[in-house]
């Protein structure tokens, strides 16, 4: 029962974060990778649930094909090569980590992070040109999907940006192979909102 | 609650801990785990006042509630809609899903912590921040929202129909907080028992409690997405006047009842297994037996969790969704009794032969089986298509799910707590204030909601206002006053728990490691565990989880790890 | 559980009697089993409980054991399934089926009221219909097609006498229907929470006679031209 005692055999102080314990997990499966494919399973579910209501309402309502050519076609094209260069140097940046190479890494996620807000201007270019068009949430089923789905996967790629400067930021303090882990992390998540935006461009832009 | 003041006497190494660090902003999965258990105790004192004021007025119509006044329909509606949403997402998931899976869970596996003690943390202030945003709702300028618990659109979805807005909006963010919180809860638990369990804590060896908590965190984890989503929608109806589920608009209302019973209907089994799990560790302690069945229960889990997503559409037989599904819907309803038939017998198996130690925990989890049992066999009532044409929207249903989920909740959540006390306090409750709590709690329950199937199979409908109104219903006033005093005294009673709680924290007797002389893991620990729970060693498990009453050894128990000294 | 049945209402529709005994089937088997395993449970926790000298029995449930679990559970699938089959045809003489009906009637429900329409003499919905507010009139013995439709929120159409339930969704139109078998006042409430004043939406079924529904037809027609145009 002498707890004052056991503690400081262990070399922690009371407030210290114990390690978690004994890892049973199957090889290669950190707590991190595995957290963050459960993570992506719950976004996918989400996403899985918003993309439904869309193609049953869509197949409900065929006039919305022809609200969907007003949408500006070259800036989601734009915006989906621009997405896949970013992801491209987040995977540039991750290998970086594992090799080590501090410039290398800290230099493609400063690319990823500005590719990341390219994709975020360009979004925001969009929807200035249609609310000047007079389109708006409001202005019918097709729009409200329109906005709510790509608003909220405009908040994933904030997320994955804070994410990724979150990352950046520890580079500073931390040695890179110990962040190696974390930055694989960082970019499945990364890729996961990339391929989120691979479904909703057709979904949204093609379907016309 | 005198929680805090114990944790001082308790923890007396972690005064160097600032009061913030430990009690609030911690991430000890065990003060976590305590946390959702005040939490969901503060919140059902809110339902179950509002449980009151539901039942004042179905008895005594247009008669002012004492302690509050006359329960006007506006007040109606909304007292319903709140006492739904707070019951199942701000007591129910904490207590039953949150609390256990975090404070039990590391315990139960050998592991120090979660996986992630911050998001752990995280998890807890979302839901705390969602039940600040709900029971404000009662105070804004329109007042709470007031379109049923179940949110049908377009009476939830536009200010046009109920005069509320603001409290609509924070409605729906409180739902979402729950939502997101369980969701990363359960992402947490999943990683946890995957990648931390102790050496030698192999998947056969991990307890029922475990399981069934693991079983519904993966039930909500897939089906509160498309909740989410929907949620989503009904926000942007309800703030920026969007019309995705609004007819006027061009929106569908049905759209919503179906993303709302997808998640609806796994929820009822979100709720339920974690009692199931506490159901069987602790027969097993009680009945010194080995848990019957323990990987044919494995296997029925699972496939409960996966028939659980394809059953939602019972909820819908009368919306006027196309006839012809009512078939297949119902085929899966009656699929879906099968594994928990089978997990039910092999409770009853479990029992038979043993040599049943009558203590109070035990006793709670007999009194979930016998009541929920009614709650099963109802269920058949509404899973029939045909008899639904008449029940739907009864009476009939609010005491069918009451007896699914009271049982679930209470039964089965105060087995686990008066079973647990001893391991979270180091103190022993009180035995015969417990019996007396039992007792009275069971005889009240079926007081109050057992009348109610005679109601609604005489075809009164829920949700109404006034029920003076309908002359037909003037028959029923007898069995409605009865409900009505005993949901009063039911009440009352949980009053005999809090004071327990009081009187066994400060004066109880002191409670030894492994007072049941159980087999897991959680038992080997220190009364309380102390922060990383098990001292310098893990400990090393070496056997079955209810190794009891083993032919040839001198005690009919063996702990799952013997390399620490017990 | 066997007295609950007694305080249904009286069957006035001709498939009243049927989703009664549905009723009354699921009743008697669910009886069984609660008696049966509430029964079972207690038995089992006082002859099973602790005596001197007495252990528990070692066991984790060998194949016989399982087998007698598996094969009790196959016996309520069974009885589930047998329920369903009861059940399938009186659902599809409610539900599926639209028989040819003597009379169509538009059922509008708006928060927080209902109003029937009956066609004009050409049969149709036009301006000339006639509309009567919270009182559903029909011919008794009749077969009568209800169209039931809303204007803003979800309600439900409820004839607690006639068994039938069915959810008016707004701006879609749900075609049911019932018959009568005896001439009453009889009750129709809203059974889906809509607002307000959800807990005052309800109206009066008349089943008349066919002489008393002619005149009054009659005579609301009459009252309709007299009066202003709705």
């Amino acid at each position: 029962m002498d707890k004052n005692t056991t503690l400081p055999v262990l070399g922690f102080e009371p407030g210290d974060q114990l390690p978690t314990g004994h890892y049973s997990g199957p090889v290669g499966l950190t707590p991190g990778r595995l957290g963050i494919w459960a993570l992506i399973a719950s976004e996918i579910v989400l996403f899985a649930g918003l993309f439904g209501s869309f193609i049953l309402m869509r197949l409900i309502n065929p006039g919305w094909a022809e609200e969907a050519r007003h949408l500006n076609l070259y800036a989601g094209t734009l915006n989906s090569l621009v997405l896949l260069t970013s992801n491209f140097f987040m995977m540039k940046s991750s290998k970086s980590f594992v090799e080590d190479r501090a410039e290398d890494a800290r230099k493609f996620m400063v690319f990823t992070m500005l590719a990341g807000f390219v994709f975020l201007g360009i979004k925001a270019y969009e929807y200035s040109g249609e609310f000047a068009h007079g389109e708006f949430p409001t202005s019918g089923g097709f729009w409200s999907f329109y906005f709510l789905m790509t608003g909220i996967h405009a908040l994933h790629i904030l997320g994955g940006l804070f994410a990724i400067f979150l990352l950046l930021s520890k580079t500073r303090h931390e040695p890179l192979v110990s962040l190696a882990s974390r930055a694989n992390i960082t970019g499945i998540y990364w890729s996961f909102v990339e391929v989120v935006w691979i479904f909703l461009f057709p979904l949204l832009y093609l379907l016309a | 609650m005198s929680q805090d003041q114990q944790g001082h006497d308790e923890h007396g190494h972690e005064h160097q801990q600032s009061f913030i660090s430990h009690y609030i902003f911690s991430t000890d999965h065990k003060m976590i785990g305590k946390q959702f258990l005040l939490l969901s105790a503060i919140m059902a004192c809110f339902g179950g006042f509002m449980a009151y004021l539901i039942r004042w007025e179905v008895a005594f119509p247009n008669t002012p509630a004492p302690f509050f006044g006359l329960v006007t329909p506006d007040k109606f509606n909304a007292i319903i809609t709140l006492h739904g949403t707070i019951m199942i997402f701000f007591v129910g998931m904490p207590f039953l899903s949150a609390f256990p899976s975090n404070f039990l869970v590391p315990l139960m596996i050998g592991a120090r912590d979660m996986a992630f003690p911050k998001l752990n943390m995280a998890s807890f202030w979302i839901t705390f921040v969602g039940a600040v945003l709900l029971v404000s709702s009662i105070f804004v300028p329109g007042g709470p929202v007031a379109g049923g618990w179940v949110g049908y659109p377009p009476l939830s979805a536009s200010s046009e129909f109920t005069g509320v807005k603001i409290g609509a909006v924070l409605w729906i963010l409180a739902l979402a907080c729950a939502l997101v919180s369980s969701s990363l809860g359960g992402m947490n638990y999943l990683v946890t028992a995957a990648t931390l369990r102790a050496p030698g804590m192999t998947f056969n060896r991990i307890p029922m409690t475990v399981w069934f908590l693991l079983a519904s965190a993966i039930t909500f984890f897939f089906s509160a997405g498309p909740l989410i989503a929907g949620a989503f929608m009904m926000l942007m109806d309800n703030a920026f006047g969007t019309g995705f589920f609004l007819p006027a608009k061009g929106g569908e209302p049905m759209l919503w009842e179906h993303l709302f019973w997808f998640f609806g209907h796994p929820e009822v089994y979100v709720l339920f297994f974690p009692a199931l799990g506490f159901g069987l560790d602790i027969m097993a302690t009680f009945t010194r037996k080995p848990v019957f069945g323990y990987k044919l229960i494995l296997w029925c889990t699972g496939s409960a969790v996966a028939l659980s997503y394809i059953v939602w559409a019972h909820h819908m037989f009368m919306s006027g969704l196309n006839p012809l599904l009512a078939t297949p819907f119902s085929i899966t309803t009656i699929l879906i009794s099968v594994p928990f038939a089978i997990i039910i017998f092999c409770m009853f198996a479990t029992l038979r032969n043993g040599a049943i130690r009558l203590e109070l925990p035990f006793l709670w989890i007999i009194g979930f089986l016998a009541t929920f049992l009614i709650g099963g066999l109802t269920g058949i009532f509404l899973g029939s298509a045909s008899a639904d044409i008449y029940l739907h929207g009864t009476y009939f249903v609010v005491a069918h799910f009451h007896y699914t989920l009271f049982p679930s909740v209470f039964f089965g959540g105060f087995g686990a707590v008066y079973y647990w006390f001893p391991k979270m306090y180091g103190k022993k409750l009180n035995e015969k204030l417990g019996f007396l709590h039992l007792a009275l709690t069971f005889i009240f329950f079926n007081g109050t909601f057992w009348p109610l199937f005679k109601v609604g199979m005489g075809g009164m409908i829920r949700r109404i206002a006034d029920p003076s109104f309908y002359p037909q219903y003037h028959q029923f006033q007898g069995l409605n006053a009865f409900a009505t005093v005993s949901a009063i005294c039911l009440i009352a009673t949980q009053v005999i728990f809090l004071w327990n709680l009081v009187l066994s924290l400060n004066h109880g007797p002191q409670a030894e490691k492994n007072p049941y002389q159980s087999n897991t893991l959680e038992w080997i620990a220190d009364s309380p565990p102390p922060h990383g729970n098990w001292g310098p060693v893990l400990p090393v498990v070496t056997s079955d989880p209810y190794e009891y009453s083993k032919p040839g050894e001198a005690k009919d128990w063996q702990p799952q790890a013997t390399n620490l000294p017990v | 559980m066997f007295e609950m049945l007694g305080n249904l209402p009286e069957q006035l529709s001709s498939f009243a009697g049927d989703i009664d005994s549905v009723l009354k089937f699921i009743n008697l088997l669910t009886g069984i089993f609660f008696v049966g395993l509430e029964g079972y449970l207690i038995y089992l926790v006082v002859r099973y409980r602790q005596k001197k000298g007495k252990t528990a029995k070692y066991e984790h449930g060998d194949k016989a054991q399982i087998l007698w679990i598996l094969a009790f559970t196959l016996i309520i699938v069974f009885l589930d399934f047998l329920i369903d089959y009861k059940g399938a045809h009186v659902w599809a003489t409610v539900k599926e089926d639209l028989p040819a009906c003597d009379m169509t009637v538009q059922v509008q429900a708006k928060q927080f009221d209902w109003t029937f329409v009956y066609p004009d003499k050409d049969g149709n919905f036009g301006p000339n219909a006639i509309s009567s507010y919270r009182e559903f009139h029909v011919p008794v013995g009749k077969k009568i097609h209800v169209v039931l439709t809303s204007k803003d929120v979800i309600h439900d159409f409820f004839l607690p006498e006639v068994r039938l339930k069915q959810d008016v969704m707004p701006q879609r139109f749900i075609n049911e229907w019932f018959d009568t078998q005896k001439v009453g006042t009889y009750h129709i409430v809203c059974d889906e929470l809509c607002g307000y004043g959800h807990t005052r939406m309800t109206a009066v079924l008349h089943v008349d006679d066919q002489q008393t529904f002619d005149d009054w037809l009659a005579s609301k027609e009459k009252e309709q031209q007299g009066g202003t145009a709705q």
